[in-house]
């Protein structure tokens, strides 16, 4: 899918324009990250990789929606009915996950993570290789559309039991995803110690 | 002068309680491989194996830690339990330890580790290179992108670690984009898998272990436990 199909056109001046859109007021989002002053990096961060990743791409674009995997509290995860519901109800109390969710004219798309038997990642520091499910919830009801085995994620996880969420400790390791529910592509930004690199993830619609 | 003396005592030993490590010896950690409830027979009957590559990982030291991975197996932190902070991991027994590590990181049995733990049992070569029981705890030590990515090296006549590519997090990394051969050190599971080997065979005359009872040797993952049929993919 060509990079320029997940950005809104120039036009589109104002982020509640955009077709799809993360719904901010949900408690997976990370307020922090929704401020003016990191939209603008969003905005600035974003056109650079524009330029970067495609000759087709405008000279000018708004931002997609990136919204940084935010951790549910640390044992609330199992309490929590739709996440239970993505998960097949194998959320332990405890267990702690990642999630984005993003609110689309077909129902709320989530990106849940799961810190439970991940891959072993080479000493690489503050990356890890969990089990993930994108599942779409329409009509209140949750439809599994993709696990990944082994989703990739960058971050400084919470390191006691009172670290309630995933932090951007120093901004030199965190994630952020996109969706786009009509090309069915999901967009990974992820920054492991400093270095960023974006991977679009193609999925089917139910 | 005692009673600060005294509070100074207690803080001291409160601390050191909190933070109890304990030094263990590769047959000790066998002992705990075999006595978990959580490997397999297979795991069990290698358990010298993993006694060895304990000392390479942590020296036996249950707070050995380089930031990322804890413990005298060296759990990663994406594996701790859930709300379970290094510190407290690393103040576990060493039966705990060894019993969560056995539970959480089935994920790196993959289809290099398989194919090792075949050429090993069946006292085969790949590639020219005799396969060890060192490489198959390295093997399963880095992760299945690495690992699979030197067997596969080996299979087509190449170097352990193929083109020399270091591990890196990040999208544009080489652990996402499936190309590492290295890990963050820079050992290939053959260069790692020696260091595991001397360990092993400096501590083989201390470490008894079993037998296997079906005379399978090569560790198998758990069936994934999922309720909800669908694709799952590696990325």
């Amino acid at each position: 899918m060509p990079a320029s199909s997940i950005f809104p056109s120039p036009n589109h001046s104002n982020r509640d324009d955009v077709p799809m859109k993360c719904s901010s007021a949900q408690h997976y989002t990370n307020p922090a990250i929704a401020s003016p002053s990191m939209k603008r990096i969003a905005v600035a961060l974003a056109t650079s990789l524009l330029a970067l990743t495609s000759m087709q791409t405008p000279a000018w674009s708004e931002a997609t929606a990136f919204e940084p995997l935010q951790s549910l509290i640390i044992g609330t995860s199992d309490q929590d009915t739709e996440l239970q519901a993505i998960w097949g109800g194998t959320l332990r109390p405890r267990m702690q996950t990642l999630n984005a969710r993003f609110n689309t004219a077909r129902g709320d798309y989530i990106l849940s993570v799961k810190k439970d038997r991940c891959a072993n990642t080479g000493n690489v520091p503050n990356l890890f290789a969990c089990p993930a499910r994108l599942a779409l919830i329409a009509a209140g009801k949750p439809v599994v559309i993709q696990d990944f085995a082994q989703f990739y994620f960058s971050g400084e996880l919470p390191t006691s039991t009172t670290a309630a969420t995933y932090i951007e400790q120093s901004g030199r390791s965190h994630t952020r995803v996109a969706l786009d529910a009509e090309q069915g592509a999901l967009i990974v930004q992820d920054t492991n110690n400093g270095s960023t690199g974006t991977e679009t993830l193609a999925f089917s619609n139910p | 002068m005692k009673a600060p003396l005294l509070a100074l005592c207690l803080s001291v030993s409160t601390v050191a309680s909190a933070f109890a490590c304990s030094q263990h010896s590769a047959s000790e950690i066998a002992d705990a491989i075999r006595n978990s409830p959580n490997t397999n027979s297979a795991m069990r009957s290698t358990s010298c194996i993993w006694g060895g590559a304990a000392i390479a990982e942590s020296g036996g030291n249950s707070c050995a830690s380089n930031g990322n991975n804890f413990g005298v197996l060296q759990l990663t932190r994406g594996n701790l339990p859930d709300g379970m902070s290094p510190s407290e991991y690393m103040a576990l027994s060493l039966q705990d330890q060894v019993n969560i590590w056995a539970e959480q990181t089935t994920a790196n049995f993959g289809s290099g580790y398989q194919a090792l733990a075949a050429a090993q049992a069946g006292g085969e070569s790949i590639g020219g290179v005799q396969v060890t029981e060192g490489m198959l705890a390295a093997c399963y030590q880095f992760g299945p992108v690495i690992c699979n990515n030197n067997v596969s090296a080996l299979q087509n006549g190449q170097a352990c670690g193929g083109a020399g590519i270091r591990a890196t997090g990040g999208k544009n990394g080489t652990l996402a984009n499936g190309t590492a051969t290295l890990d963050g050190n820079g050992h290939s599971v053959c260069s790692w898998g020696k260091a595991i080997n001397n360990q092993i065979a400096s501590n083989a005359k201390s470490c008894e272990e079993c037998k296997p009872e079906d005379g399978n040797s090569i560790p198998a993952p758990s069936p994934a436990k999922t309720d909800i049929e669908v694709d799952s993919v590696p990325i």
